[in-house]
């Protein structure tokens, strides 16, 4: 029997010096690559600072991966500090900087969109405040903040002390609402002006087929992402509006946008399982595939959309038109941010100094152009009064300049003028594109007008971040309230939106939402002189 | 025996159920399928179905030009060869001693054990204990934390001991020591219970995300589950409109190639499942009458 616990105890004695070897052979790997960081011969005078970058998983093989790849290399070997990169998985990053910053390995500089993120950690004391910095270490970035004094306002945290740094992008559209023209043209409709309009063309679009197929095969319009979200900016259904120069909770246009949807689906204009398609995808397909009049957009990819469409349809013809009045005003669905905040610094940063000089590095004209179009004479030319040449070919573009974008999270439109813009990347020779082109003129004119300016009282990002509790209150109650809204909608007779929206009133009150209320109208009242409010927007250059 | 009529009713209802189910199960992945093999036109405009529309390999040509996902697979086969190994050594020296009845302090240990079940020290705990022994960025991390499931450690546990003592007897009386009755009579009895938690494990490890995506900080030894992850949210981060840029879309991974990721990921398991699957019902059942 001694014996047999012995040979047991060896058993498990040997479990432990494996547990045991394991550990020690990671720990070697580990130590061993921390020393390949700073390789060359200059490192040694440089600083080292660390510094976040965005991973999306789309470096191609040959480049290395976005910690080592060219430009990080370039970054390195040009700027005036040793950059260890560290890679935050895109779709992850809060998750990932959480776990950095419990650890004490975040790093120095850090880059982040998300404006919500940003000011959790100024919430948390993470973040260096940056006044004293700028003015004793600072020259680029110093500039760039006298040229723009809008950087320092919004950069500007409850405190009174500037922490984040940002760019100019400009003022450019972003969601954007199109049209089937040839179905218009041939219903003999014309672009809808006002919301009654819109509901007539809508009407036809369903039930005159447009397509002329013969069979009713068609929806005028859609109610599903980005254009249930353009609706609602025709009806101002943004929650918090300005009414006599306070910040208040609106019900009334909820109550217009709601009522406007139902009749929409009550009459059988639209697609009956719009709410299952949480993205948009199936809208978009529809409008491809000639079985939609109406579809809004996000961003980017309008050209493919037409390229696809007339694929489908050689007749077919999209405009983007603007957005029809409602009896709430004229208004603009959600365009660009022209002036973003991505960068902070760790408070725990050993070297802000050096952080600094990177700053004013990566802010310096000549790294912004090679963090965009790659370095002069390699991959572009300059032109004289043109925007620069690209002498590379497409395959090699796309390889090896793909993934800067993330690296230039600095760069400011200003920089490059018209250069910045997508519209400069188009050749007008090639038809679909001067058409394009086009397109991209006719919605700066309809959307980039302070005419009509946006809904919400500023860009989604300029919001002031509420405190974590009243947080919690919205996100729960907007979830029921959102929900209450779309049973409206789908219950025809069953429920009206009067009662829904009584019913939306009651679960916000319930919720304790009047503080919410409360703290947005004290923010508004103290803050609209200084705050950058859409007023503020409209004054920023157009570039696109 | 004949089946009586109401059987054979029940029977085939039952059939077409488990067909239905089954269908169920297979569709997605068929149309994931189709929708990797087709021509981005056709992907983009929704006609692809259970059929590839206009037949094009362009998605694998981008996924395996344009990401890292080779390396991403070899990094994913040696966690999961490695893991796997060493999960199972630790296992089987973990339950075996457990399942004798002359352990000293038998049950005090299984106790222990059985209590880490029911706690967990939870994540940035968990991290920092990683990070103090130094595994961070190595694949220490993943394999140690996991490297015995309680769960799987009982299930083997509760199998020897259901191994008959008499075998065990005629091999002392042999002279067998203590290592060779386990590697020549107590391991090859149980091969279908070894080969359950062998699949329990790998499919653990093939899987990994959180983990990966928490301790591993260098891009080259991410595996798949991080990578693909990253291709696929860009489409449903779009939802959350304050936190879209237009960056982001300019960036976002084309249809055809997540599909062809997703695709890459789950067809290695889906091959190794039906060679471990006829172990399994065998292999799984604890404490069951075994005929």
């Amino acid at each position: 029997m001694n014996n047999n616990v012995k040979a047991v105890s060896v058993a498990a004695a040997v479990v432990f010096m494996v547990l045991a070897a394991v550990g020690c052979s990671s720990n070697g790997g580990n130590s061993s690559k921390q020393g390949e960081g700073g390789g060359s011969k200059e490192s040694a005078k440089k600083p080292v600072i660390s510094q976040s970058i965005y991973d999306r998983g789309s470096v191609p093989p040959e480049e290395g991966t976005i910690e080592k790849n060219r430009w990080t290399d370039w970054i390195n070997e040009n700027g005036p500090a040793t950059v260890k990169f560290t890679a935050i998985p895109r779709w992850e990053s809060a998750a990932k900087f959480n776990t950095l910053f419990a650890s004490g390995s975040a790093p120095d500089l850090i880059f982040e969109y998300d404006t919500n993120y940003r000011n959790q950690l100024y919430n948390q004391k993470q973040l260096l405040p940056l006044d004293d910095l700028i003015a004793n270490n600072s020259t680029e970035y110093k500039e760039l903040l006298e040229q723009n004094p809008v950087l320092r306002k919004i950069g500007t945290k409850p405190d009174g002390k500037l922490y984040e740094f940002g760019r100019i992008n400009g003022l450019a559209t972003n969601h954007v609402l199109y049209v089937r023209a040839d179905w218009l043209k041939k219903l003999n409709l014309d672009v809808p002006k006002t919301t009654d309009d819109l509901y007539k063309v809508i009407k036809a679009f369903t039930e005159q087929d447009p397509d002329g197929n013969g069979k009713k095969d068609t929806f005028g319009y859609s109610l599903s992402f980005v254009t249930g979200m353009i609706t609602d900016s025709m009806f101002q259904n943004v929650t918090w509006v300005v009414e006599n120069g306070n910040l208040i909770h609106d019900w009334d246009r909820l109550k217009a946008a709601t009522v406007f949807k139902k009749k929409l689906y009550d009459d059988g204009l639209i697609d009956k399982d719009y709410l299952a398609d949480k993205n948009g995808e199936k809208a978009k397909q529809d409008f491809i595939n000639g079985k939609l009049g109406f579809y809004g957009a996000n961003g980017g990819g309008g050209l493919p959309l037409l390229e696809a469409l007339r694929k489908n349809d050689s007749n077919s013809q999209m405009i983007p038109i603007e957005l029809p009045e409602s009896q709430f005003g004229q208004f603009s669905p959600v365009i660009g941010n022209p002036v973003q905040m991505t960068a902070v610094i760790n408070a725990s940063a050993k070297d802000p100094v050096a952080v600094m000089k990177h700053i004013d590095f990566l802010v310096s004209e000549i790294t912004q152009k090679t963090l965009r179009n790659g370095t002069e004479g390699t991959y572009w030319r300059n032109v004289a009064n043109e925007c620069p040449e690209v002498i590379v070919d497409k395959d090699r573009q796309t390889k090896e300049l793909g993934y800067l974008g993330d690296f230039a999270m600095l760069n400011s439109s200003t920089t490059f003028g018209k250069c910045a813009t997508y519209a400069s990347t188009l050749d007008p020779s090639k038809p679909l594109e001067k058409e394009y082109l086009d397109i991209i003129d006719m919605a700066k004119k309809a959307y980039l007008d302070p005419a009509r300016p946006i809904a919400e009282i500023t860009h989604g990002e300029h919001m002031p971040g509420l405190p974590q509790d009243l947080g919690l209150i919205v996100t729960n109650a907007n979830k029921t309230i959102s929900d209450t809204i779309n049973k409206a909608i789908v219950s025809g007779a069953s429920y009206t939106s009067e009662q829904a929206i009584a019913d939306a009133k009651s679960t916000w009150e319930k919720s304790g939402g009047k503080q919410v209320d409360d703290w947005y109208a004290k923010w508004y009242a103290e803050n609209k002189g200084k705050a950058f409010l859409k007023e503020d927007m409209y004054k920023m250059p157009i570039i696109q | 025996m004949k089946d009586t009529w109401g059987e054979k009713i029940f029977y085939r209802f039952n059939y077409v159920l488990l067909a239905l189910a089954g269908l169920a199960c297979l569709l997605p992945i068929v149309h994931v399928a189709s929708v990797s093999l087709s021509e981005p036109h056709a992907v983009m405009s929704g006609s692809v179905a259970l059929w590839p529309v206009g037949w094009s390999v362009e998605s694998y040509a981008t996924l395996i030009e344009g990401t890292n996902i080779v390396r991403a697979f070899k990094n994913n086969v040696v966690i999961t060869l490695v893991g796997v190994v060493l999960s199972m050594i630790a296992t089987i020296m973990a339950a075996y001693p457990l399942s004798r009845s002359y352990f000293y302090w038998r049950r005090r240990f299984t106790l222990a054990i059985v209590f880490t079940m029911l706690f967990g020290g939870g994540l940035i705990p968990t991290y920092l204990i990683i990070k103090s022994l130094g595994l961070i960025d190595s694949y220490g991390a993943l394999w140690l934390p996991g490297l015995v499931s309680a769960f799987n450690m009982l299930v083997l546990k509760t199998y020897f001991e259901g191994l008959p003592v008499e075998m065990e007897e005629a091999a002392r009386m042999d002279g067998c020591s203590e290592w060779r009755l386990i590697a020549q009579i107590v391991l090859p009895l149980s091969m279908p219970v070894l080969a359950a938690l062998t699949l329990f494990y790998a499919v653990g490890y093939w899987n990994a995300f959180m983990s990966v995506l928490i301790y591993i900080n260098s891009p080259e030894k991410h595996n798949m589950a991080v990578l693909v992850q990253q291709m696929v949210q860009s489409q449903s981060l779009l939802q959350e409109i304050n936190g879209i840029q237009q960056e982001d879309i300019k960036q976002m991974t084309p249809e055809g190639v997540k599909t062809a990721g997703i695709l890459v990921m789950i067809v290695p398991m889906m091959i190794v499942y039906p060679f471990l699957q006829k172990y399994f019902v065998k292999g799984v059942m604890i404490g069951a009458v075994k005929g």
